[in-house]
């Protein structure tokens, strides 16, 4: 077989078509997180509420981030999911503790007070998700520019 | 088992094909076209080898009145790609 490449030119070339990927959202809106986080908030402030509301909530935050998830794909043409990167995994690890242990405080509030327990954790959850949504795009991209 | 070159893969057109779709979960044909800067009949006949070796998945989906195709990485074509990618780096290590 002739190779016309030598594997360091192959291994440029996948860091190149990645490149050109990224060109596209090299400038992607800070409202994405922002309305991402607002999701988060209100997922992790509807846990104070008693149920079924708290229940309904979860569901609705699902289809929530759904049509967030279509909104960017028809955006952008691809996916990916934030546990799947190595690197990147580790913030979206980190997030997720971070929103549920403001989730348990949510029910903290519900079952022991104050009420507005739920309101202070959701204005938390807001900018945790925002900027975490930012610093895990901005690890991520950085993992996708070193590899393979 | 001695490593050798997926040939399958490594076309350049198919090497950055699956080098994209390895970094992400699915990916429109129109972003991967565009991304790797080939026709769409091109695109078409990288697709066609790699889903004949079971690397990649095509789905279509209807969005806004118009047909568009996702493609995906099988978990056969994650791996195949990893073990490739491990030996072009190795090879590129006894170059250098």
């Amino acid at each position: 077989m002739t190779d016309p490449q030598t594997p360091a030119e192959a291994l440029a070339s996948i860091r190149a078509a990645r490149t050109r990927m990224l060109e596209n959202m090299e400038s992607y809106p800070l409202a994405y997180d922002i309305v991402f986080g607002f999701g988060m908030a209100v997922i992790v402030a509807w846990q104070g509420l008693p149920q079924p509301w708290a229940v309904m909530g979860v569901v609705l935050t699902m289809l929530y981030v759904l049509w967030l998830q279509r909104w960017w794909k028809t955006r952008y043409g691809w996916w990916v999911d934030g546990y799947s990167p190595k690197k990147a995994r580790w913030v979206a690890i980190g997030m997720a503790v971070v929103l549920t242990g403001l989730m348990l405080g949510s029910v903290y509030g519900r079952f022991q007070g104050p009420w507005w327990l739920c309101l202070v954790t959701g204005a938390v959850a807001w900018p945790v998700a925002v900027i975490g949504g930012r610093w895990w795009t901005h690890v991520w991209k950085r993992e996708l520019r070193e590899a393979p | 088992m001695i490593p050798t070159l997926d040939p399958v893969i490594h076309a350049p057109g198919r090497l950055q094909i699956c080098g994209l779709l390895a970094s992400i979960q699915d990916a429109e044909f129109a972003m991967v076209r565009d991304a790797i800067g080939v026709s769409d009949s091109v695109m078409s006949k990288h697709l066609k080898q790699l889903e004949e070796a079971g690397y990649v998945k095509l789905t279509k989906a209807a969005e806004n009145g118009r047909q568009r195709t996702w493609l995906s990485l099988t978990a056969a074509g994650r791996k195949a790609f990893a073990a490739h990618v491990g030996e072009l780096k190795r090879l590129a290590g006894l170059v250098s």
